[in-house]
Formats: C-alpha cells, sequence, structure tokens
C-alpha cells in the first residue's frame, strides 16, 4: 500500500479504502452454480415462455371468435412466427455465466463482443419477439372490427370511435418500444463506433 | 482429481492475493453495496471456473484482473440500459477542466468524489483508470485491455490530467 502524507494522492486514496476480503468457500461456490443454473432456467422462462404464452393467448382467442378465414389464418401466422422466434433467439442467447475461455480475450475484444452481442439480440428481439405480438394485436383490433360492423351492425367509424382507448394505448406502447429499441441500438452502435476509433488508435500507435 | 484441486488451489491463492484489489475493483463498477457484495460473489465464482482453463499463458495477475473485469463490465451492461451518462476519458478531461475540484480533508469523501469519478466512465476507461489508481505500469495495462502502448500512455496521461485538476495531486506519477 502507498503512504502519502498528504492524504490526497488518488492512487494512496484508492489502495488505502477499507475492504473486507472475502474467500468464497467451495460450498459457497457450489451453491452459486445451483443458483445459476436456477437464474438461467428462469430467465430462459420468462422470455422464450411469456411472449408466445401472450400471442397464443390472444391468437386462441382470436381463433376461437373469428369466423374469418384470412384472419383465422393470420392468428396461426403470429403463433408460428412467434414459436419460431423463440427458437432463433434462444441461438443468441447465453446463459448467466461467462465463456470458459474469456480471460484469453483483452477487455477490449470482451468488451466489443458483448456490445455485438446485445445489438444483435436487440435487432433479433424486434424482429421475433416484438413483430408476433403486433401481429396479433392488429389482427386481434380487425376482429373486433369485423365483429363490431357484422353482428353489431355498427358502422366502421363508429366501431373505430368506441375503440379509441385501446387502440390510443396500443399505439403508445409500440411507439414507446419501438423509440426505446431504437435509441438502444443507436447508443450500441456509438460505443462500437468508438471501440472502431480505439482499435484505429491502437493501430496508428 | 489433480486438476479439480489445482483449480481450487489457484483460486485460493488467489482470493488471498487479489481479495482486497477485487474488492476495489467492484466498488468502481457498482456503487450500492448489496448489489457490489453479488458483483464481489460473481467475480470470486466466474474466476474459480476460470481456472479450469488456466494454462499460464498470461500470467496470474493479467488473468485474475481480465476475468474481473470481464465480469464487471457485463454487469455495467447488464445494469446499466444506456450508455448516455457514460462518459470517455477525453470527455471526463473536458468536464475537469471546467469543474476544477477542492481538495477535501476528510478521506472518505474524497475517497467518494474518486468512486464517483470513475463510476462515470465507460466500462474500457474503467479498466484504465483502476488498473492505474492499482499502480500498475502501461504494459500491464495494455496486457488487461489490449490497448496498444501508445494508447495506454495517452489514456494515463489523461487521467494523470483528471485527477491532478479534481485533487490537486502532486507532479510524481509513477508510470
Amino acid at each position: 500500500m502507498r503512504n502519502n502524507s498528504s492524504g490526497n494522492d488518488p492512487r494512496s486514496i484508492w489502495q488505502n479504502q477499507p475492504t473486507e476480503p472475502s474467500v468464497m468457500t467451495l460450498e459457497k461456490i457450489r451453491q452459486k452454480v445451483r443458483e445459476l443454473h436456477a437464474k438461467t432456467r428462469r430467465e430462459l422462462l420468462i422470455r422464450r415462455i411469456g411472449i408466445p404464452l401472450m400471442v397464443a393467448a390472444i391468437s386462441g382467442f382470436g381463433i376461437v371468435q373469428g369466423h374469418d378465414t384470412a384472419l383465422r389464418i393470420v392468428f396461426a401466422v403470429a403463433i408460428a412466427w412467434s414459436l419460431a422466434g423463440q427458437h432463433f433467439l434462444g441461438l443468441g442467447m447465453r446463459s448467466a455465466t461467462l465463456p470458459g475461455d474469456a480471460a484469453l480475450s483483452t477487455g477490449l475484444e470482451f468488451y466489443r463482443r458483448e456490445v455485438e452481442r446485445r445489438r444483435y439480440l436487440f435487432r433479433r428481439m424486434m424482429g421475433w419477439s416484438f413483430g408476433p405480438v403486433v401481429l396479433a394485436i392488429a389482427a386481434l383490433i380487425a376482429l373486433i372490427v369485423s365483429f363490431g360492423i357484422g353482428n353489431r351492425g355498427m358502422p366502421l367509424k363508429k366501431t373505430l370511435f368506441s375503440m379509441i382507448p385501446f387502440l390510443a394505448m396500443v399505439v403508445v406502447w409500440i411507439v414507446g418500444v419501438f423509440v426505446i429499441r431504437m435509441r438502444d441500438q443507436r447508443e450500441l452502435q456509438r460505443e462500437i463506433d468508438e471501440l472502431n476509433e480505439i482499435e484505429r488508435e491502437n493501430r496508428r500507435s | 482429481m489433480n486438476e479439480v484441486a489445482s483449480q481450487d488451489d489457484l483460486y485460493r491463492d488467489t482470493a488471498e492475493r487479489f481479495g482486497s484489489a477485487l474488492e476495489r475493483l467492484a466498488r468502481a463498477y457498482e456503487i450500492d453495496p448489496e448489489k457490489r457484495r453479488d458483483l464481489i460473489q460473481e467475480i470470486h465464482f466466474q474466476l474459480w471456473r476460470s481456472f479450469q482453463r488456466f494454462d499460464a499463458r498470461c500470467s496470474l495477475r493479467t488473468w485474475v484482473y481480465r476475468v474481473a473485469h470481464h465480469v464487471a463490465a457485463s454487469h455495467v451492461l447488464r445494469e446499466r440500459r444506456t450508455f448516455s451518462n457514460l462518459v470517455s476519458l477525453e470527455e471526463l478531461e473536458v468536464l475537469a477542466g471546467k469543474d476544477q475540484g477542492h481538495a477535501a480533508a476528510d478521506y472518505r469523501i474524497n475517497l467518494e468524489r474518486l468512486s464517483a469519478l470513475i463510476q462515470q466512465l465507460k466500462p474500457l476507461d474503467r479498466q484504465v483508470i483502476v488498473s492505474y489508481l492499482e499502480d500498475m505500469d502501461a504494459v500491464s495495462i495494455g496486457e488487461i485491455t489490449g490497448l496498444s502502448p501508445g494508447n495506454v500512455a495517452m489514456r494515463i496521461h489523461r487521467i494523470k490530467n483528471i485527477l491532478a485538476r479534481r485533487f490537486h495531486e502532486g507532479g510524481s506519477h509513477a508510470e
């Protein structure tokens, strides 16, 4: 440890901070392994079952209640899209542990891989997870509209008017998700651009 | 069996030698004490796991710091949904120029200010500043981060400027 009489030397401040070094016992490590497995299973369950379940619930309702063949096909496509999405999304996901050879990578290499992996997942998430939900909701709206016109004899304008609160909620949700995802994408891209610049500097020096 | 024993031995040796440094490293990445405890446990666990593959291709210290920084960087990416609040050393240097710090007599306040300053940085720059504060030389920092010696030197120069402005640090710096 450094000993700086001024007390304002950052390295001395940093190195002399109070710590309580902890050594994990092997029992604790085994417990951590069990916790990690449980966490990974939980996350996979939420990510891989939550969205298809939502799509299946909306589409199932649509298929049972609707009489229009075209709409039923759209609902079926939404279910199939969502199920296929879970397969493709699963390919890019990693469990909650680092890859075994992570220490062979430098900070720059590892960080770049992590940022790129995240960007890739965000992109896939939009196509394979958000897409089927939007399709199912759009088909549900079409079903409700056709129900209003066909069964209750309401004009299209009046049907849509009565749905304004629901439609507004859906639009706000879709726009919100889209804007947040796009912002995340832009920030990840900016991060990758900065890493590219660092690598260029590396090559120059 | 031997492999397992050596993995455990390596871990115990590492925890003993680098335990305090790892605690400090976790402080650079997580301000919340509860989350920091989890992060430290995660670093220890991933270190133990990584020793299955340790082949002395690099020094134990480089290995330990790489794993610890990787775990911590993943933690930052996971916890912080956006990067907009994080800055690079270059940006921090500009900010430090506008905001001249006052040297505080209280050690705790100085430590908090230093931690807060580090936590503004992007993960790669955090690796450099933490390594610098741990008295590592430019070559070791380069091995851990993957930055070229010139790039490390430039970043250390910036770090010194920032720290000098914020802490009125004396002129002597170990390279």
